[in-house]
């Protein structure tokens, strides 16, 4: 559960950058290059982590530090000329990488369902879809920044924005390093390439215990695994064990124990025939769905009150004019000369020639195709952007005048617009298929959870808001009240999926916005700056993840295995959202299994234990969770060895960096891979079979072996912590 | 030495001379416990049913000794404490000796005497050492609900004004609602709702005082545990069970019957009971390894003591923390080992014999670390007796099959290993409750410990030659232990389980269950034994006390008045009440039940009205509006300054 931190420290918010310095260079050409690549790499990341395990990991924090080693000590190595990269152009780095993050998560939870479905989505029905959601959540947040971040500094905490504000500032002052997390990068990529391209070894132990009714037990030494385990910690990682553990120890060999020769529903064979894998696909994994849907929906009722006070705190600002302190009226002269605009209007163009580009469906196989779009599309694009944004950020310099720096948002006409924009893009885009009244209708979900979640993260931070629980609760109405709206039998899941999909990335950006607003009002950064950056985010976001998604679901496959894809990618909510609303639908659902479901959730939830993380738990396959165990309990034992609480802080902030790279090193080498399965190189890369090798007990050992100097090293890098500190 | 957590002032303080162990505390005392011993005896193998008699007879004996005159509460502790062995090792006797009638051996005086003799004495010797680490270090952490309620009221009865008033007005208000639930019969004890969206599930509660009281005083965290283990049981497993089971066309072990057609109870027993023991098994040991250190620190700070008392050097510790030399465990429990290997009357190999009195020394200390333990947590009637000594027996018979001992003469030893074990576990869960009691009121361990083994030995005597002079007179006439007259049913009930063991169809898979299960929770950060606890008992009574807890937590979120401790809460004291009423009305409904039926049948005059059976009817309606109405008298009194 999401629990409301009791005590933290109230320090008066003091900008890091005062508001009257305005000399300090923000948006930076530097700054654009450096955030849209970071921000296409944590996408891509998150979004193959996020189908992979179903947890998304944070990307603040690592790109923040990564920026800083960039910005601050490579770029003026290299180039003589170079000033070292200020805290606020790290900032808008950060912003942009945050947003691609938090892009991955709400596509990957909602998006894959319509495959599941038996659907089929292209490229430019994801960059419409991200778009829409992502600028409608942005927009309706925007109103809310100035209570939220600045008013209520002392009744919201905004754990992670305060963290990262933490970070910028001591790299300012030159204590951060980078080093671990590009070691950790270097290690991850090694260690995955070695295994999944030129297969040297194993990448998964699999036991399935004929003795005890197909239990089954194994791992999978992905170096992705270990970090993840140590970012969430032991606790969550024991708990998601613990459900690995009762799907596969106690209710797969229930369920052989009991079934005997029987078909029984939704299974087609006799369980006696079935595999420990196969009961896993037919029961199991709906029994895991019902205790998901359980913890979504109960985290959304537990936290009621939240949502309702952060609902009335929202509208009630609505009817309230800004306080904002008035500044001189000297101001109006040169706000509109920002120097920065004519870099916001070059990133625009820089953009705009992606969305031109590789916005569309185009088939990427002829030449005249490539040279048309790249050319043609690609340069109406970059046109089009550089006007775009040099528009949007004249007007932000200009209107903005009348208030101080740092309190600069985006004027409210601008936000109201882009609001009607997507609307019209909603309604009138032929790929969505909603209607005049159901567009509204999401659109008033959007605003609903959008004004609970800009001010829930604050309370209780990203990382405990209940978004699968929203996203579930936006799902489940929108798709019921579209059958009650009559709309076509045929399509209304489809279109019930774009629907909740754009709740869902509204969701997630609204709450990142308001996070890396919080930083930015803590380091002093100009606001509508960093809206901008998160509306450039946004769209590019929006245009690789219909990629990143289609790359790995052609090279991996999404779901249960088939013939073709043995190991496919889970992608356990899309799979989840697919099933409800299918059950809402009035589809054939094994009901029973899901109620068992929902009855261990509240079994566990009886114990103070999440029934989310069970449910995740119980969901995926058993291999997935010993090594996350194992980076939970590293977390703990490095933290043991410290002598004193500073440098227990230390090791752990040593090796979450460390973690993020190893994450981020497995995770891209994985799209990679993607990539060369897709181009046809991956038979060639393959050197050998362990499948083959040398039997299997060898080949299992020289795995784990592998691993465990993975996790030596890992080790090693917390203990870093301790030696810096000494 | 230990680090307390903080000093607990008892109601006699350490340093004061209070008249304790005095003959005539111990000759009533003895008294008592022939008396309870004996009925308990009688009561079990007539109805089932036996009653934790600590409360009634620290009742009894302040009313005894106020007509006598010029007694103290230690004096009125150790009564309670010598008497109340007496009930413990006759229910542990009641349910695991027919057993062996029932399959057919042949029951004698000696071996019932010695089985009775060494078990109890056992339980009380093993919890000498443990004594320190489950009653005081953990003392904030664990209530011991009956031993609380036992010395609340053994206060109030020397001290009186608003505490007593508290006590009493909450075994008032027990004793008439037991009196016009059990003996008038106006509404269904465990009313229960089958959820007809869901096969094969079944919420049920029994709705007694106790449990409520209980459930008040281990609060919202374990009660909720427990009750999730309940859930788990009886809204998952059963579910799964008769779900995937009713397409079996043929019986699936160690059931003999087909799925579908099997009653709740039936799958409970069949397999319920071995995944619940398996969980209770796993929670035994993580608390085992848990409390190891503390438990070696006892036995070594034990040894310490006595090579010091050796050298003639003074004894420094307070009154209050003088528990009996380590040394009494250690022999002891080699002694009866000695004792085990030497019995005469034991048929087999003589080496069988030595392993069993390994096994027992092994299983019983486990097994009564647990069960105090467990009693600690939440109260005696949660105890899982009967897993313990099933698990005794799977494992003395597993080791037994092991040595291709195989015989009808085996059997019997193994059967007295899980007697004794089974016998020790009881004793010491009731041993732990007295202790905890008389930590609350000040008394001397040791007295305590000594009185406790002079309680067993007593009420030994008496309980086997009512047992044996029951059945040898019940047999002239035609009429045995196992005949309409004294149908023993939990000794049915543990001779079928026996049977199944026995017959080599021991259900190892299903105990393996239950350990995944228990390792699944561990990992999730809950506290095991309570949820094994859970998983293995009926829902009704985690349900119960569960509301219980939720009452608990609600006063506690609205601002509990306290008068600055724990145990002085105006909640915990009234629930303290609700206990003891339970507990007097359960002896009193027994005795009534099983020696004035004919009285009985002329007050209970529920059914006639059509008040007791089917769901759904008035009795269920009454019966929610009456355990929700003590429910507010509990909320209301808590919450009153």
């Amino acid at each position: 559960m999401a629990r409301r931190p009791t005590e933290f420290v109230v320090e008066p918010l003091e900008p890091y950058i005062p508001s009257q310095n305005a000399s300090v260079p923000e948006f930076t050409l530097r700054s654009i290059i450096l955030g849209l690549i970071l921000g296409l790499l944590f996408n891509a990341a998150n979004a193959y982590l996020g189908l992979k395990i179903g947890l998304t990991v944070s990307a603040s924090i690592p790109s923040a530090v990564i920026s800083m080693f960039v910005l601050r000590m490579l770029l003026p190595k290299i180039w003589r000329k170079a000033k070292p990269g200020t805290i606020l152009e790290n900032n808008i780095v950060h912003c942009f990488a945050s947003a691609g993050e938090a892009m991955a998560a709400a596509i990957i939870f909602t998006i894959p369902a319509i495959l599941f479905l038996g659907n089929q989505f292209s490229n430019s029905q994801i960059f419409l879809l991200g778009t829409a959601g992502g600028v409608l959540g942005l927009m309706m947040m925007i109103p809310l920044r100035h209570a939220l971040v600045v008013k209520e500094h002392e009744n919201l905490p905004f754990p992670e924005g305060t963290a990262c504000s933490k970070v910028l500032v001591a790299g300012d002052k030159g204590g951060v390093t980078a080093k671990p997390v590009f070691k950790g990068m270097g290690i991850g990529a090694l260690f995955k390439f070695a295994m999944s391209a030129f297969y040297l070894w194993k990448d998964q132990m699999f036991w399935s215990f004929k003795n005890f009714y197909k239990a089954g037990f194994g791992f999978e030494i992905s170096p992705l695994l270990v970090g993840v385990g140590f970012l969430v910690g032991p606790r969550v990682a024991a708990t998601l064990l613990g459900g690995g553990l009762l799907g596969f120890m106690v209710i797969i060999p229930a369920v052989a124990y009991l079934g005997g020769s029987n078909i029984v529903f939704p299974g087609t064979s006799p369980i006696s025939d079935m595999s420990t894998m196969a009961i896993r696909a037919n029961y199991l994994k709906y029994i895991g769905a019902g205790t998901v849907a359980f913890g979504g929906l109960l985290s959304i009722v537990k936290s009621l009150p939240d949502i309702i006070a952060s609902l009335r705190y929202s509208v009630r600002l609505l009817f309230t004019k800004s306080d904002a302190t008035v500044d001189a009226k000297q101001q109006r002269k040169q706000s509109g000369k920002d120097p920065e605009i004519k870099n916001i209007a070059v990133g625009g163009a820089i953009l705009g020639f992606l969305v031109g580009a590789f916005g569309g469906d185009q088939e990427w196989n002829q030449l005249n195709t490539i040279l048309m779009h790249v050319f043609i599309w690609g340069g109406l694009g970059t046109a089009a952007g550089w006007l775009v944004f040099y528009g949007v950020a004249k007007a932000c310099a200009i209107f903005s005048y009348k208030f101080i720096r740092i309190e600069r948002d985006m004027p409210l006409p601008m936000v109201l617009g882009l609001m009607v924009l997507m609307f019209l893009v909603i309604w009138l885009v032929p790929a969505f298929d909603l209607s005049f009244v159901e567009t509204l209708l999401v659109i008033v979900f959007c605003f609903f959870f959008v004004a609970v979640s800009s001010r829930m993260v604050g309370l209780i931070g990203n990382t405990n808001q209940p978004v699968s629980g929203m996203t579930i609760t936006a799902l489940l109405f929108i798709t019921v009240i579209f059958v009650a709206l009559g709309h076509d039998a045929s399509t209304v899941k489809m279109a019930a999926i774009m629907g909740g999909a754009a709740v869902c990335i509204a969701i997630c950006m609204s709450g990142d916005l308001s996070q890396d607003l919080k930083t930015a009002a803590m380091v002093g950064a100009t606001p509508w700056k960093v809206e901008v950056a998160q509306i450039a985010a946004v769209l590019l976001s929006a245009v690789r993840s219909g990629f990143i998604l289609l790359l790995l679901y052609w090279a991996y496959g999404f779901g249960d295995p088939t013939a073709a894809h043995p190991n496919p990618l889970e992608a356990p909510q899309a799979q989840l959202m697919a099933k409800l609303v299918e059950g809402a639908t009035g589809g054939n659902l094994p009901w029973t299994l899901l109620i068992f479901g929902a009855v261990i959730g509240l079994v566990f939830e009886l114990c103070s234990v999440s029934a989310l993380q069970i449910g995740i738990g119980l969901y995926l396959p058993i291999t997935t969770w010993p090594m996350i165990m194992v980076g939970g309990l590293l977390s703990v034992f490095t933290q043991k060895r410290a002598k004193s609480k500073e440098e227990a802080f230390e090791i752990h902030h040593q090796g979450s960096l460390y973690a993020s790279g190893l994450i981020a090193g497995d995770a891209l080498t994985g799209i990679l891979i993607a990539v060369l399965t897709v181009g046809g190189l991956d038979k060639i890369l393959k050197l050998r079979d362990p499948s083959a090798g040398f039997g299997t007990g060898i080949e299992d050992l020289l795995a784990t072996a592998l691993y465990a100097a993975v996790v030596f090293l890992f080790y090693r890098a917390c203990m870093k912590g301790r030696k810096a500190n000494a | 030495m230990l680090d307390l957590p903080k000093m607990f002032k008892p109601f006699v303080a350490p340093n004061q001379q209070v008249r304790e162990f005095t003959p005539k505390s111990i000759i009533l005392g003895i008294l008592f416990g022939l008396l309870f011993g004996a009925s308990t005896v009688y009561l079990g193998l007539k109805i089932g049913l036996t009653v934790s008699a600590s409360i009634p007879i620290a009742v009894l004996s302040i009313a005894i000794f106020k007509k006598l005159g010029n007694s103290t509460i230690l004096e009125n502790n150790i009564v309670q404490t010598t008497g109340s062995a007496g009930e413990s090792i006759a229910s542990g006797v009641t349910f695991t000796i027919p057993a062996l009638i029932f399959l057919g051996y042949q029951m004698e005086y000696p071996l019932t005497l010695t089985l009775a003799v060494i078990g109890g004495t056992l339980g009380v010797l093993f919890m000498i050492p443990l004594r320190r680490y489950l009653i005081v270090k953990e003392h904030g952490k664990l209530p011991y609900p009956e031993g609380t309620a036992c010395a609340d009221v053994l206060i109030a009865g020397e001290k009186g004004g608003k505490l007593a008033k508290l006590v009493f007005s909450g075994l008032g208000f027990s004793v008439f609602y037991k009196f016009l639930m059990n003996i008038m019969g106006f509404w269904k004890e465990t009313p229960h709702l089958a959820l007809n969206w869901m096969r094969g599930a079944v919420v049920s509660a029994e709705i007694t005082p106790e449990l409520l009281g209980v459930g008040y005083i281990i609060g919202p965290r374990i009660s909720g545990y427990t009750a999730a283990g309940g859930a788990l049981a009886w809204l998952v497993l059963m579910p799964v069970i008769s779900f995937f089971g009713q397409y079996t066309s043929q019986p699936i072990a160690p059931a003999t019957k087909l799925i579908s057609a099997m009653s709740m109870g039936e799958i409970w027993s069949n397999y319920i009971r071995y995944i619940g023991g398996g969980t209770v098994v796993f929670g035994g040991i993580i608390t085992l390894i848990k409390s190891f250190p503390t438990i070696w620190n006892s036995f070594s700070q034990g040894f310490k003591d006595f090579k010091l008392s050796k050298s003639g050097q003074a004894d420094t510790k307070l009154r209050t923390d003088k528990d009996l030399p380590i040394m009494v465990t250690v022999v002891g429990a080699l002694g009866m080992m000695v004792i085990i290997s030497l019995l005469p009357f034991l048929p087999g190999a003589k080496l069988s014999h030595i392993i069993a009195a390994v096994l027992i020394v092994i299983l019983g200390f486990f097994f009564c670390t647990v069960s105090s333990r467990i009693v600690g947590l939440i109260g005696s009637s949660a105890n899982p007796i009967s897993g313990m000594t099933i698990t005794t027996l799977m494992l003395t018979c597993l080791i037994f099959v092991m040595f291709g001992w195989k015989g009808k003469e085996f059997a019997v030893v193994a059967l007295s290993v899980g007697t004794i074990v089974c016998i020790a576990a009881a004793n010491a869960g009731n041993t732990s409750q007295d202790l905890k009691t008389g930590y609350i009121v000040g008394a001397t361990p040791y007295k305590q410990q000594l009185t406790l083994i002079i309680g067993v030995l007593t009420s030994c005597l008496v309980i086997g030659l009512t047992m044996i002079g029951l059945h040898k007179a019940g047999l002239a006439t035609g009429g045995g232990i196992g005949s309409e007259a004294l149908p023993a049913p939990k000794g049915q009930l543990m001779a079928l389980i026996i049977d199944g063991v026995l017959s080599q169809a021991m259900p190892w898979d299903l105990v393996l269950f239950g350990i995944f299960i228990g390792l699944v929770v561990y990992l999730c950060g809950v506290e095991v034994l309570p949820f094994a606890v859970g998983v293995y008992l009926p829902f009704s009574i985690s349900l119960s006390m569960l509301i219980g807890g939720l009452i608990h937590a609600l006063v506690k979120k609205a601002g509990e008045k306290t008068d600055g401790s724990e145990e002085t809460s105006p909640g915990v004291l009234y629930s303290s009440g609700l206990i003891a009423g339970g507990a007097v009305m359960g002896i009193v409904y027994s005795f009534l039940k099983g020696f004035g039926p004919d009285l009985f049948k002329v007050l209970n005059v529920g059914p006639g009205w059509n008040l007791g059976e089917a769901q759904g009817g008035l009795g269920d309606l009454i019966a929610a509006v009456m355990f929700v109405f003590m429910g507010i008298t509990l909320y209301q009194t808590a919450r009153r300054k």
